[in-house]
């Protein structure tokens, strides 16, 4: 077979448009574009939702600390937050109050373990909270660092496949391999595009939970050491009740 | 998987998500469903590598015949009408002239105004001559007039001088005389003036009918031009649906198979140590007859190079010339001693085996070198 006449019929034979490319594809690597496609889908929303998500933390904080910082009673504040599902800054502070008062609550007081069982308290809040704020960013892990390899499974079987025609048809001009190639390599191109944005964003959402632990874990701090001071001045003169403290 | 497929307001990734996606999706489909064909490449050119020493053996003929022959030629069908051998001095290649209009085809944009044109003017010889004998005649009829009066007037001198008494009979007879010299010469003025009209007019047939000939035979001459270029029309040209295709390799001879070897090789080319030693053999010999002119000796000198031809024999084929020497009197002069050692030492001794490429050595530019000679 004349390579020109190859060249020439190539067009024809091979659509190389985009749709093109997908539907020519050997199951396999449709199978792989369609799951890397499905991949960059996913971990968008995730990064849509977090972005939004840790914003909306961020302010959160913000408006609780000025709320927190301004003097206002703590048993109001936390009458207010008691009942509503509070995220955040708010959670810890519901999560430490409950424990105090469920220490004044009832017949027994008990203040000898109280200042580590709030510290507990808070410790788990900040656990569960920043579980909260982590979820789903181990899937930008996932598609960041297995994308590549995915889409390049799939070239590999591409290749695999058009090599396996090549020899089958016993004409290795450069247009009969190319249109494989072309196709095979466009599986590895939507495995990066799916895990670049997820590499990069997953960066930049753990350093910002980082940020948001820290924040949330100095808060704890600085309440737990005003409720041990309250706890000591109870112990110096008891039957004063906490809320008039503050 | 923890995505809600309800539109939430506080989550909406997956729908942003998706529109986006489903947006680039389709953006690709339209922007690049069409890939810009490459320039067509074209094919390598397969590439063999040889020696040196193979390369100045390559002997005439086609590279794709199978083995070397012992007179290596290349194919040819039939013998060359016109065979054709140069000297290697010669230029590498012919530049045709441009083809050139004939002086008398017709020229489209100036029609040539051929009947138009001012008859030639009469041709000198003829009518000079009769003109000539006329105004001859002429002068001769006005001397001779003159004369006739000179005469009268002598006579009428000499009659008065003799006689005032027949003053009167010889004033007529002297106004006689006038007369009748003053008729005869009226006379003769007119025969003149017929015969130079005659004349004239016999000039002015001849030149047309000369000048009609000549407007004739152009016009035929034209007529040919036209009917020549009517052979090569453009439109025959045009009209010929056969492919051009040559006649058939020729040659001097008809050899029906090809020897192995290539259309330019010529075999009998110097390598380069024969060629280094042909060198040396020729400088060792002009080397003798080198006699350094004074003040060469000491200062630098631009080697002057020489073109010498040889006959098979060694001797010269014709006056060595300087092709190169350096600006200063003293290289001249070391290029003109160089020359006359060549000249001196002329039938050189140049060894048998060279003798198969003497179409190499023919031409030879040497170039003399000043710390040898």
């Amino acid at each position: 077979m004349n390579p020109a006449d190859v060249a020439q019929a190539a067009p024809v034979a091979h659509d190389m448009s985009l749709f093109g490319l997908f539907w020519q594809a050997h199951f396999v690597v449709k199978l792989v574009m369609v799951g890397l496609l499905a991949a960059s889908v996913w971990c968008w929303a995730i990064i849509v939702d977090k972005t939004l998500l840790y914003s909306r933390t961020k302010r959160a904080m913000d408006r609780f600390e000025e709320v927190f910082w301004s003097g206002q009673s703590l048993e109001e504040l936390y009458r207010s937050l008691q009942s509503r599902n509070s995220t955040g800054l708010a959670a810890v502070f519901v999560a430490a109050m409950r424990e105090w008062k469920r220490s004044f609550e009832g017949s027994g007081r008990s203040f000898q373990s109280l200042p580590q069982r709030i510290d507990k308290v808070l410790d788990v809040t900040i656990q569960r909270e920043v579980e909260r704020l982590n979820a789903r960013l181990t899937v930008l892990a996932s598609i960041g660092s297995a994308g590549p390899y995915i889409g390049l499974f799939g070239t590999v079987v591409g290749i695999m496949n058009s090599f396996t025609s090549i020899a089958a048809s016993k004409n290795t001009s450069l247009a009969v391999v190319a249109p494989g190639i072309a196709e095979a390599l466009f599986a590895t191109a939507i495995g990066l595009f799916a895990a670049i944005p997820a590499v990069l964003a997953y960066n930049k959402l753990q350093s910002e939970v980082g940020k948001l632990q820290s924040r949330l874990e100095g808060f704890a701090d600085e309440f737990s050491a005003i409720l041990s001071r309250q706890i000591d001045e109870r112990i110096g003169h008891a039957g004063h009740h906490p809320a008039n403290a503050a | 998987m923890a995505l809600k497929l309800k539109f939430n307001s506080s989550e909406p990734g997956f729908w942003v998500s998706g529109v986006a996606h489903a947006a680039l999706l389709g953006a690709a489909l339209v922007g690049l469903s069409f890939t810009e064909e490459f320039p067509d490449a074209e094919e390598g050119i397969p590439v063999e590598i040889i020696t040196d020493n193979q390369f100045s053996q390559i002997t005439k003929g086609e590279t794709s015949a199978k083995e070397v022959l012992p007179t290596p030629k290349p194919r040819a069908d039939r013998i060359a009408d016109k065979v054709e051998q140069r000297d290697p001095g010669e230029d590498k290649r012919d530049a045709p002239a441009p083809p050139k209009r004939p002086e008398e085809m017709k020229v489209a944009e100036k029609e040539e105004p051929v009947a138009a044109q001012p008859p030639p003017p009469p041709p000198p010889p003829k009518p000079s001559q009769a003109e000539a004998e006329a105004k001859a005649k002429a002068e001769e009829q006005l001397k001779l007039a003159e004369k006739a009066e000179a005469e009268a007037i002598a006579k009428a001198a000499e009659a008065k001088a003799k006689a005032e008494a027949d003053a009167k009979a010889k004033a007529e007879a002297e106004a006689k005389a006038e007369a009748e010299a003053r008729k005869v010469a009226e006379a003769k003025a007119k025969a003149e003036a017929e015969a130079k009209a005659k004349a004239e007019a016999e000039a002015k047939k001849v030149a047309e009918a000369k000048a009609k000939a000549e407007a004739e035979a152009k016009a035929r001459k034209e007529a040919q031009a036209a009917k020549k270029l009517d052979m090569g029309d453009i439109r025959q040209f045009l009209d010929n649906k056969e492919r051009n295709q040559s006649t058939g390799a020729t040659g001097s001879e008809v050899q029906k198979t090809a020897s192995l070897g290539t259309a330019t090789g010529t075999a009998a080319k110097l390598n380069p140590s024969m060629r280094d030693a042909l060198g040396g053999i020729l400088k060792e010999q002009m080397e003798r007859c080198y006699q350094p002119p004074i003040g060469a000796a000491g200062s630098s000198v631009a080697l002057p190079m020489l073109d010498v031809r040889f006959n098979p024999d060694g001797s010269l084929a014709n006056e060595p010339r300087i092709i190169r020497s350096g600006p200063n009197p003293i290289d001249r002069t070391v290029a003109e001693a160089a020359l006359r050692a060549v000249r001196r030492c002329a039938p050189y001794n140049i060894p048998a085996k060279f003798a198969p490429y003497y179409s190499d050595w023919k031409a030879w530019n040497i170039e003399f070198e000043t710390n040898q000679i």
